[in-house]
């Protein structure tokens, strides 16, 4: 259970770190009037959909890192054979990073358009819908297909992988390596299917009359889904290999050296 | 009562942040049906979880029937009672109070008493409530599939949970448990992103995290660990289902059943007991800490004093739940862990107790010199304090490693987490419907009914759960439907049971008396106004009683103080009310 106490440890000093932000040692008792209010302080200064996402993912962490712990104490017992990864995962792994690369550059593109429309709003608000609306939109928009494109390749890739895993003779109810490897591998897809979805939506609000900067806050909260699950999906790879993992240690030892 | 400063109204700067747009129902099926309302769905949740809840409490009389007149009725057999006792636990613990304290209460007090519209994401809330009835339904099927339930314990350690010998555990029984379960803490999750997010982005203007009432901070504190800590009974749930559909052997070491070798292979069950109990000891506070929030506003209410120490509450509520993630195998003293382990985890055992004791002192400072009304949600509130201490008490014994090894397994155990996390939480329960009930419906519950009420409840639970603690202690086991001719267990046990059995029906009982009065008093109760209690928390000064749709009519209350003002000198009243600028005039009166 270290891993999970280690991720743990992590979360709730996070949130003691934020609550100690808080006055909690003010005397309240001894406190009347609004005198705290224009500080603004109080408040957490993120979009509540981010607030929202960041626990979201804090809980998804904890549910991926209690399989890692399970993963290691399973591992420890005699039967267990470690499985061999085919290298299309490798592949996969850069697709969804492809596609964590596209997202981030546009949600870099909506920011961009957003200071420019603030720049520019101050100067005429008329010039800046015209603006908004040629350049950027369709830059966006392209963005946003190519990350979903990569995605749907990152899942289509999976199943590829499953396919050899499963030609390899490692089918689910085999040796429990293999049906970690499926458990884990199905749980971070689904997840995927559920940003996906979400992706979709945002990419759609592209040809409507959706204002960029909305567009922008969505894009923002799919960049760091995927961000996170491509962190995720790193760090099941490393536990599916195991610590002892040889070509690994030789790539950190040359990278090192 | 010190006043360093006092604001005029005159002051308020202008709102930084724009008013939420608020989703306004159209027709019937919108608005009370797959209502987007916090307060609906919280009634909604209470509604479902008290139904099911009933279940639960039916299941325990068959239980007692059992026990208390063994061989007297055919159609208990062994394999019903493990039934019986399976689902009474689990419906209790989590589809029960879970469910209410969080989805319950949280939905309807959290932006009231924070002073929002409504909750952060309202259709993500509607969609919560949904998934926990679909839950509560594929619990409920399992009833009535071939083979009935699964009787393989609340806590569903394999391998025996998904082996013949255990009651639905080749059937469907146990799937539809581990469906259901899952489905559980998808839609909880749904509900509890809601319930933070809330809290820390939903506040009013001026109400900081140190102005939030003891309640908030329970119920906010008891979702964070819930969020955390559910996902490990998520992974069990899922991988067990691997283990009973798929053939996999996670959990499963190689077995010979009735002459047969199963597929199974190396499985490790210890592996799901760190699972489970890494979910099912947070579990004891996402319980706990809801119903100390709450019995802190209670008794600072109706005893007209400020809490003591709020700090040190608010202090000891977010160490509880800090340290209730690393006491959990204090489940699994008789797993054979090494003995180190053991001690590790019975010295944060006993940790815990720090400031889980320095709740109850500072709830019985609280009451020292206070005007003390001993109405019914007083009395409850006084109910839940003695019987948490006692429930605490026997958890020394048991959280030590040697006490507990002899102990382990029998009716001492179970009398003591029905103590703690049965009596205990239902009494805040009961107590706080006897104190919203007002606001939630606009007219007071009986209090005649309710002293009646409490009194049988009080007096029935300890009648069952005293004697049960030396019924253990001569060593009864638990999950054993009759005990049969043994040579350790004296007479006594037999007549004790009988009586115990007894005390569980009249019990069982007065709660007829109690939703009878609910209904009841839903048409004839007196009138109870805006806020009958005198009470400064904002729920209590909405414009309208019920709550309308936004909580708060045209403009969100500000709040310049703490919720706790009773007994002000030189108020209007013996109160502050949160939103109300205090005596003006005065201005700094000491």
């Amino acid at each position: 259970m270290t891993v999970v106490l280690i991720f743990l440890a992590i979360v709730i000093s996070t949130s003691m770190w934020w609550l100690s932000h808080q006055r909690l040692g003010a005397k309240p008792w001894l406190e009347s009037g609004l005198d705290n209010l224009d500080q603004g302080s109080h408040q957490v200064s993120l979009p509540k959909a981010k607030v929202g996402l960041l626990v979201f993912l804090s809980v998804i962490g904890m549910l991926f890192t209690l399989f890692f712990s399970s993963h290691f104490m399973r591992q420890e017992i005699e039967d267990w054979r470690s499985i061999s990864l085919p290298s299309m995962v490798w592949i996969n792994g850069i697709l969804l990073l492809a596609a964590s690369v596209y997202l981030q550059s546009a949600l870099i593109t909506a920011r961009r358009q957003t200071l420019g429309a603030q720049n520019l709003a101050v100067r005429s608000p008329v010039q800046v819908s015209i603006l908004s609306d040629g350049k950027y939109r369709h830059s966006i928009r392209s963005l946003l297909i190519n990350a979903c494109v990569l995605t749907v390749a990152f899942l289509i890739g999976q199943l590829i992988t499953w396919h050899e895993v499963a030609g390899n003779g490692f089918f689910l109810s085999g040796n429990p390596s293999s049906s970690y490897f499926y458990v884990l591998t199905g749980l971070h897809g689904l997840h995927i299917i559920g940003g996906l979805v979400a992706l979709f939506h945002t990419t759609s609000l592209t040809w409507n009359d959706t204002q960029i900067h909305k567009i922008g806050s969505r894009i923002d909260l799919c960049a760091l889904y995927w961000h996170f699950l491509f962190f995720i999906w790193c760090a099941m790879i490393f536990v599916m290999l195991g610590w002892t993992y040889d070509p690994l240690i030789e790539l950190c030892q040359r990278v090192i050296l | 009562m010190v006043e360093i400063e006092s604001t005029s109204p005159a002051s308020v700067p202008p709102a930084e942040v724009e008013e939420v747009e608020l989703y306004h129902a159209t027709n019937f099926w919108t608005k009370y049906v797959f209502s987007q309302d916090a307060k609906i769905i919280a009634i909604q949740y209470s509604g479902v979880a008290i139904s099911i809840g009933l279940v639960a409490l039916v299941l325990s009389s068959l239980i007692r029937l059992q026990l208390g007149f063994p061989e007297m009725f055919d159609f208990i057999t062994p394999e019903s009672y493990y039934q019986f006792v399976t689902m009474h636990g689990m419906i209790m613990v989590v589809y029960l109070l879970t469910a209410l304290f969080l989805g319950g209460f949280g939905n309807y007090l959290i932006p009231l008493m924070v002073g929002a519209r409504d909750m952060a994401f309202p259709y993500v809330n509607m969609l919560s409530f949904w998934i926990y009835f679909l839950a509560v339904l594929v619990l409920v099927a399992s009833f009535f599939v071939p083979g009935g339930p699964t009787g393989a314990g609340w806590t569903l350690y394999p391998p025996q949970a998904i082996l013949s010998g255990t009651p639905g555990g080749t059937g469907l029984g146990i799937i539809l448990m581990l469906v259901s379960l899952a489905l559980f803490i998808v839609g909880f999750t749904m509900g509890g992103l809601n319930y933070v997010v809330t809290v820390l982005q939903g506040r009013t203007r001026g109400m900081t995290m140190m102005r939030l009432p003891l309640t908030v901070w329970g119920i906010f504190t008891a979702t964070v660990l819930a969020l955390l800590a559910f996902p490990a009974l998520l992974v069990a749930t899922v991988m067990m289902l691997f283990d009973r559909l798929l053939e996999t052997s996670f959990f499963m070491p190689s077995l010979v059943e009735f002459g047969d070798q199963l597929s199974y292979g190396g499985g490790s069950p210890i592996l799901f007991q760190h699972l489970f109990w890494f979910f099912g000891h947070p579990e004891v506070y996402i319980v706990a800490l809801p119903a100390f929030g709450i019995v802190s506003d209670l008794i600072s209410t109706h005893a007209r004093k400020n809490i003591f120490g709020y700090r040190m509450m608010v202090w000891a509520i977010v160490g509880i739940g800090a340290l209730s993630f690393i006491v959990w195998a204090h489940h699994m003293y008789v797993s054979g862990m090494h003995p180190y382990f053991g001690f590790f985890f019975a010295t944060t055992t006993l940790i815990i107790a720090v400031p889980t004791a320095l709740k109850v002192y500072n709830w019985i400072l609280t009451l020292w010199n206070g005007n003390i009304h001993l109405n019914t949600p007083m009395l409850f509130s006084l109910g839940f304090i003695v019987t948490f201490l006692n429930g605490g008490l026997t958890g020394l014994f048991l959280g030590n490693v040697i006490v507990d090894i002899p102990l382990s397994d029998t009716m001492f155990v179970v009398a003591h987490f029905h103590m703690v996390m049965g009596v205990a939480p239902i009494l805040v329960v009961l107590g706080a419907i006897y104190h919203w009930y007002p606001k939630i419906t606009g007219r007071m519950l009986d209090e005649g009914f309710g002293k009646i009420h409490f009194w049988v409840t009080f007096v029935g639970s300890y009648l069952i759960f005293f004697p049960m603690h030396y019924v253990g202690l001569v060593g009864v086991p638990r999950r054993y439907p009759e005990l049969g001719d043994a040579a350790f267990i004296p007479d006594s046990v037999a007549t004790l049971n009988s009586f115990i059995s007894i005390a569980a029906f009249i019990v069982g009982i007065a709660q007829i008396l109690f939703l009878y009065n609910l209904f009841w008093s839903l048409r004839n109760g007196r009138l109870a106004g805006a806020n009958p209690w005198r009470a400064t928390t904002l729920e209590w000064q909405t414009p309208e009683t019920p709550p309308g749709h936004g909580n708060f009519g045209p403009e969100l209350p500000l709040v310049y103080r703490w919720p706790y003002d009773y007994s002000v000198p030189g108020a209007s009243e013996d109160f502050l009310a949160q939103n109300d600028p205090g005596p003006i005039d005065s201005g700094n009166s000491p």
